[in-house]
């Protein structure tokens, strides 16, 4: 039904003026389609349960940020219900309109939904742009910067990855949900003389993916089988422990693993390119949290590998 | 196209690692090396760029008899034009669906004039001109071109084509691949296309790499062992040779990894959202009658124009074998081949010339 519904929803602002056209948001508030006319509308549709919908609504947050000055309004529509749409909105920290409301008129067998959608309309409500599917980030700001004829080099930022944390600083205490009893701790209070952390801001399951590279790296050190060293993954947000579980489960992660919130900065989220960005991203921490040892962008898993393993050994054998 | 393809988790396996050759029973035939030279290192063309290897992309790239090289940038859904120099002419596409846009670009051919690009996952051809400017876009409803494309002359082009709406009995009497004229009207078609069991079967196993001579058009299946030729003008088959009964050892070992993985058949496939098979072609061109047919991961047979086997031949560079990590190859009528290779342990891309 609600599919449908999705189907209906699109239909009617491919096709139809879009006059008199409004829908309600999940805050109870009305989005008139008059009211953005001028400007470029992106409408996600998304499914609140899937990983990689909530990634690409956290990207399309981050993108609307840094383009300020375009004319873009961005529109999301659940197919969920209004417990998980709230849920994603709040861990994707989304700040467009979310709804779960479309008027019932007409079917687009073009456009199922079923698998989300991303569709784009011009500054004069034409469509532009469709697929069935959210696009990802990547492909999302390919599509925007030039749909939109954005030279990414007028935009603001850095448009390299910059390391939350460096050598010499403190980590944060973070809440953390342990994936293995669900329940929220203080990081601080199992931190152990040497500790080896790696943050995923995403996850591929395909087998020579970077994600998989780093779990294959980690395997390597924990057969080193150094005592007072604490080896631990955590997955940020919008990851939620059903995803990390699932992964835990697939991939076999033998290490502690933790739910942490998100606390990339907006630049760091931004850039998609792997090679300008750490994700996955290693650090090294002593048992007071400070900084040791920071994973930096472009450098390779075998040098990941070598200088970790050099830290430890330097660090637990009695070198330092 | 595209959503069947992200659905389906696809496992195509053809390690060479895992593949043991039997027999040396064609030790009496030479074997061939050419050597080959960096024709253009793709690292330093001034730009970002990545290939985007999947199962059923081979024609990446195409080099033209001016040398102009044409390279899909499938990351960023566009096409790098590069002259012989190795700089950079002209950028085509980016992402989107309007008309100057590209989405997902599978394959890519290009002739004196036109640049042909399937595109779209197989939703359309778009035609350019050399000069940038689009020329025809080709769409089929319900219907996807399989990626594979060759521009026989000025106003024909060979595709094939598959709808998706009809039955599978439907589908197993559809032709293999047509001539169509530029207003997408079809001309002739050639052959039957294996009849399989279900629509996942048949969009693997109908994959097929062409090439194209005066008279015929040659060609080969990418998961089955098979290769095949058509007389262009009448459209009757002179060669259709089943390589698992020539005794041919990469063709064996090929064989023998099928049973090893369980592979799928096009009558039988183990699961419905998996795709199992050994991946037996890389591509084929024709040069001096002699077919070269790019046994995946392995080295170049070469057969005659009657489907017997005349031996293999391997590209070297600086002393290295280079023939497995081809992803895809052209032959021009010079003589020369141009290849796009992938090193595995550090993904250095580059394109290669070799006389043959």
């Amino acid at each position: 039904m609600k599919r449908t519904c999705i189907v209906l929803f699109c239909f009617l602002i491919l096709s139809a003026s879009h006059a008199q056209i409004a829908i309600k948001d999940i805050s109870g508030h009305f989005i008139s389609f008059d009211n953005i006319r001028g400007r470029y509308l992106l409408v996600l549709v998304f499914n609140p349960a899937n990983l990689g919908h909530r990634l690409s609504l956290m990207y399309a947050e981050v993108l609307s940020k840094k383009l300020p000055s375009i004319p873009l309004t961005i529109l999301g529509i659940s197919t969920g219900d209004i417990e998980k749409t709230l849920a994603a909105k709040k861990l994707c920290k989304i700040s467009f309109p979310l709804s779960l409301d479309w008027p019932k008129m007409f079917i687009d067998n073009e456009l199922t939904g079923c698998c989300g959608a991303t569709i784009l309309f011009d500054q004069d409500q034409k469509i532009i742009f469709r697929d069935n599917d959210v696009l990802t980030p990547d492909l999302l700001r390919q599509l925007l910067l030039r749909q939109l004829n954005i030279d990414e080099r007028l935009l603001q930022g850095p448009i390299i990855w910059d390391p939350p944390f460096l050598k010499g600083d403190i980590f944060v205490d973070f809440p953390v949900l342990e994936i293995a009893d669900g329940k929220t701790k203080k990081l601080y209070n199992k931190l152990k003389k040497i500790n080896l952390f790696t943050f995923f801001s995403s996850f591929s399951f395909c087998s020579n993916c970077k994600h998989n590279n780093r779990l294959e790296t980690l395997d390597k050190i924990a057969a080193l089988n150094y005592h007072d060293l604490l080896m631990a993954v955590f997955f940020l947000e919008p990851f939620t422990a059903e995803d990390v579980f699932s992964i835990k489960k697939h991939k076999r992660v033998k290490f502690d693993t933790f739910l942490i919130p998100n606390f990339m900065s907006d630049d760091n989220i931004y850039i998609t390119d792997d090679r300008l960005k750490c994700d996955p991203w290693t650090i090294v921490v002593d048992k007071n949290g400070s900084v040791l040892w920071v994973e930096l962008p472009g450098i390779s898993e075998n040098i990941v590998e070598t200088e970790v393993i050099r830290l430890l050994q330097d660090y637990l054998e009695g070198k330092r | 196209m595209l959503v069947i393809t992200i659905i389906f988790i696809i496992i195509v396996i053809g390690s060479r690692q895992k593949e043991s050759l039997t027999g040396k029973r064609h030790k009496n035939l030479s074997d061939k090396v050419i050597q080959a030279r960096v024709f253009m290192d793709l690292q330093n063309i001034g730009t970002e760029f990545e290939i985007n290897k999947t199962f059923f992309q081979t024609k990446l790239f195409h080099i033209t008899e001016d040398l102009t090289t044409y390279l899909i940038d499938s990351k960023r859904n566009r096409i790098l034009e590069i002259n012989n120099l190795g700089k950079i002419e002209k950028i085509i596409g980016g992402p989107g669906q309007r008309e100057g846009d590209l989405y997902y670009p599978l394959a890519i051919t290009a002739n004196d004039n036109i640049l042909a690009i399937i595109n779209n996952s197989g939703g359309e051809i778009k035609f350019f001109r050399r000069s940038g400017a689009l020329e025809k876009i080709f769409s089929k409803k319900n219907g996807g071109f399989q990626p594979v494309i060759i521009l026989r002359s000025h106003n024909e082009f060979i595709a094939s084509v598959r709808n998706f709406n009809r039955s599978i009995e439907e589908m197993n009497n559809e032709p293999l691949f047509s001539l169509f004229d530029y207003d997408f009207n079809q001309i002739k078609s050639f052959g039957r296309v294996i009849k399989c069991s279900s629509l996942i079967a048949h969009l693997h196993f109908n994959l097929i790499e062409l090439c194209i001579s005066d008279k015929y058009v040659f060609g080969a299946f990418i998961f089955l062992p098979i290769i095949f030729a058509f007389d262009i003008n009448n459209g009757n088959e002179i060669l259709y040779r089943d390589l698992s009964i020539m005794q041919i050892p990469e063709i064996e070992a090929g064989i023998n990894r099928q049973k090893e993985i369980k592979a799928d058949t096009p009558e039988e496939q183990t699961k419905p959202n998996e795709f199992k098979a050994v991946r037996f072609n890389q591509g084929v061109a024709l040069y001096k009658g002699i077919l070269y047919y790019l046994r995946a991961n392995h080295k170049f047979l070469l057969f005659d124009q009657k489907g017997e086997f005349l031996g293999r031949m391997f590209v070297h560079l600086n002393n290295r074998d280079i023939t497995p990590y081809i992803d895809c190859f052209v032959i021009l009528p010079s003589g020369k081949m141009y290849g796009l290779v992938s090193y595995p342990e550090n993904k250095e891309t580059f394109i290669f010339e070799a006389v043959l």
